[in-house]
């Protein structure tokens, strides 16, 4: 009977190659995220704005405002998100401002803009419009909405439907283990496993 | 290994048998305990999208906060798994005889519980795959994303011998370590705050709900059963009891680092959401929303390196609940515990359809696994007063509980430790407050 060998050091030098090698992959061929990241000069600071390009009915996406100011002063960036509401829902601030030091970076977002449920999938558009002194800078955000859930019942769906159907389909695993067990093997308890001929040199070891 | 007629007798009369715990282990060479093994298949049931999961929104709401929760409930995980262990050296015997051996209902209550769980738990897993892909590539739909990495675990356990799994096992941990800690440095880590974490506190309103949701994770209802498996599969069992010793201690520093592997991983994921989500008060729902706000703290390899480490945290999670649904499957109709076995492979086809049939409903895997972990504990109670019943009887010959020495005596704190946290969690945390979130619509 085999005696299986240890992993460990042997596989740790695989991990590390195996590591570098895909990193070398994932840095020449990797696509990068679907997402927004758009950058613009809005007076003295370079502001980005990042979010995701796509959600699913009834899920919620956050965008994030990036302001970097090298500049010698501060400046005071604005950001106000305009939202079709008949297809989003948002209680958060239409406005953030982000007072930026010199050489500095200032990070805001508006969170939990709520693809509604129903709605149509399609791609909606967005819009954040940057101001600072007066000058404005609209940044346009499509955001698709792809698909949602299959059925609406949010934690019961969540929990009941993946329980029960797996509940009916220990059925299947009835039928099929039966068919290479003993009858009323479920309720007997097995004999002891016995000793393996040979076996790893340390477990018959005796301490010094 | 096989079964045999002939019982196991480490302690021939009551006379001439050691006291219990008094006897020393050889000594393991330091190469033997780098050796991770056994001891990364075990990380993989811990180290997946509940994990992550849970992680990030503990990071996101607590920063680090609640990182003293993994070792806690580590050491009740460790505990129970140690009982298990246990109760297999000393009599040779798989992990569900102890229900049988108390009475059928509970087989049939494990029976159900390990395939709900495992089809369950190893949808999460696949979704949460799907959920990668999608990232990169939104035209791809959920289902054939997650299909296709459930298809490549069952490739690889159909095609595979147990040594194979394990040396994968342990370059996809080490693969994810990497990942979400090379994330986690790009994002920022506060070292003070996280040392800070590791007392135990409560660090806000609301951490009851994380805490019942990691210990749902960590305890893991079942599957702190199935350490004996991996034994009969390496062949790690000794008629003689000086064997059984060594096997016992050696088996213990495997599952520790098992074990310790979920909070080692756990850091980084707070120290990431700490750092990109929670100045916003933004509580993680999606993994590609939580990468996308990475890459302007971080860096594009940051993102990159997240959503790899979450994709090798999920799939191996995945490949870990099939392998102990399965496991535990035939040693309930009492057939040979063996990867490479017709039976096997049956029980892995099995639990392949639904769990990629369940991708179809398209719940987000952030809140799924949220739920799930929650559900988790609700099923440990009752395999914790079993095994309570069982590992506390006098015939466990060495092996019993005796307050006689000190090892005994923090054998049986730790057991009981276990016991009553994993009923506290699950009998309060998961039936009664649980129920609440049903009922209270």
């Amino acid at each position: 009977m085999r005696v299986p060998s240890e992993s460990g050091i042997g596989a740790a030098r695989v991990a590390c190659v195996a590591v570098a090698v895909l990193a070398g992959w994932l840095g020449v061929f990797a696509p990068a995220a679907p997402a927004l990241e758009h950058a613009v000069q809005v007076g003295p600071a370079e502001v980005t704005v990042f979010a995701p390009d796509w959600t699913w009915q009834n899920g919620s996406v956050n965008i994030l405002v990036v302001a970097d100011n090298p500049g010698p002063e501060a400046c005071t960036v604005s950001a106000r998100l305009d939202v079709p509401a008949d297809f989003f829902a948002y209680d958060g601030p239409d406005t953030v401002e982000l007072a930026v030091p010199p050489g500095d970076t200032v990070r805001g977002a508006f969170t939990n803009i709520l693809a509604k449920p129903g709605v149509p999938l399609q791609t909606y558009d967005l819009e954040i419009i940057l101001a600072e002194g007066g000058r404005e800078e609209p940044v346009r955000y499509p955001l698709r909405t792809i698909r949602g859930v299959a059925f609406s019942g949010g934690r019961w769906v969540a929990l009941l439907v993946p329980s029960g159907t797996a509940l009916l389909w220990c059925a299947a695993f009835v039928i099929a283990l039966r068919r290479f067990s003993a009858p009323g093997a479920w309720r007997a308890s097995p004999p002891a496993i016995a000793e393996q001929g040979t076996r790893e040199s340390w477990i018959d070891q005796n301490p010094a | 290994m096989d079964r045999s007629e002939s019982g196991i007798d480490d302690s021939a009369s009551l006379g001439d048998a050691p006291k219990p715990w008094s006897l020393r282990p050889a000594r393991l060479g330091a190469r033997t305990v780098l050796l991770l093994g056994t001891g990364s298949v075990i990380a993989s049931f811990y180290i997946g999208t509940g994990d992550v999961s849970v992680g990030t929104n503990m990071g996101a709401k607590f920063g680090y906060g609640l990182w003293w929760s993994y070792f806690v409930l580590g050491i009740a995980g460790w505990a129970l798994i140690d009982m298990s262990v246990r109760y297999f050296l000393r009599f040779g015997k798989t992990p569900m005889s102890i229900f049988k051996d108390v009475h059928p209902a509970f087989t049939v209550y494990m029976f159900i519980a390990v395939v709900v769980c495992a089809t369950f738990g190893s949808y999460n897993q696949w979704s949460a795959c799907a959920m990668v892909v999608t990232g990169f590539f939104p035209g791809v739909p959920i289902e054939v994303g997650g299909a296709l990495a459930a298809l490549a675990g069952l490739v690889f356990l159909l095609t595979g011998a147990y040594k194979r799994l394990e040396r994968v096992f342990v370059v996809g941990l080490v693969a994810l370590i990497v990942c979400f800690f090379g994330s986690a440095f790009m994002a920022g880590f506060d070292w003070k705050a996280a040392a800070h974490g590791l007392i135990p506190q409560a660090p806000g309103k609301g951490w009851q709900a994380l805490f019942s949701n990691n210990a749902g994770s960590m305890i893991n209802a079942w599957l702190i059963l199935i350490y004996p498996y991996t034994m009969i599969e390496r062949g790690w069992f000794s008629k003689r009891l000086q064997g059984k010793v060594n096997v016992l201690h050696r088996a213990r520093i495997d599952y520790a680092w098992g074990i310790l592997a979920a909070g080692v991983v756990a850091l980084p994921l707070m120290a990431a959401a700490s750092a990109i989500a929670r100045p916003f008060g933004i509580v993680p729902r999606g993994y590609m929303d939580l990468s996308i706000l990475l890459e302007p703290l971080a860096g594009t390899w940051s993102t990159y390196l997240f959503l790899f480490g979450l994709f090798l945290a999920a799939w191996t999670a995945g490949v870990g609940w099939w392998l102990c649904g399965c496991y535990a499957l035939l040693d309930i109709f009492n057939l040979p515990i063996r990867l490479d076995s017709k039976p096997m492979r049956v029980c892995l086809v099995l639990f392949f359809i639904p769990s990629t049939a369940l991708l179809l409903l398209r719940v987000n895997p952030v809140f799924q696994m949220l739920i799930f972990t929650a559900f988790l504990t609700l099923v440990f109670p009752v395999i914790g007063f079993v095994l309570l019943y069982r590992i506390s009887r006098p015939d466990m010959g060495y092996f019993r509980w005796s307050l006689k020495s000190p090892q005994g005596i923090a054998i049986v704190a730790a057991d009981l430790f276990a016991i009553c946290l994993s009923v506290y969690v699950g009998v309060w945390l998961g039936w009664v407050k649980f129920g609440q979130v049903f009922i209270s619509r």
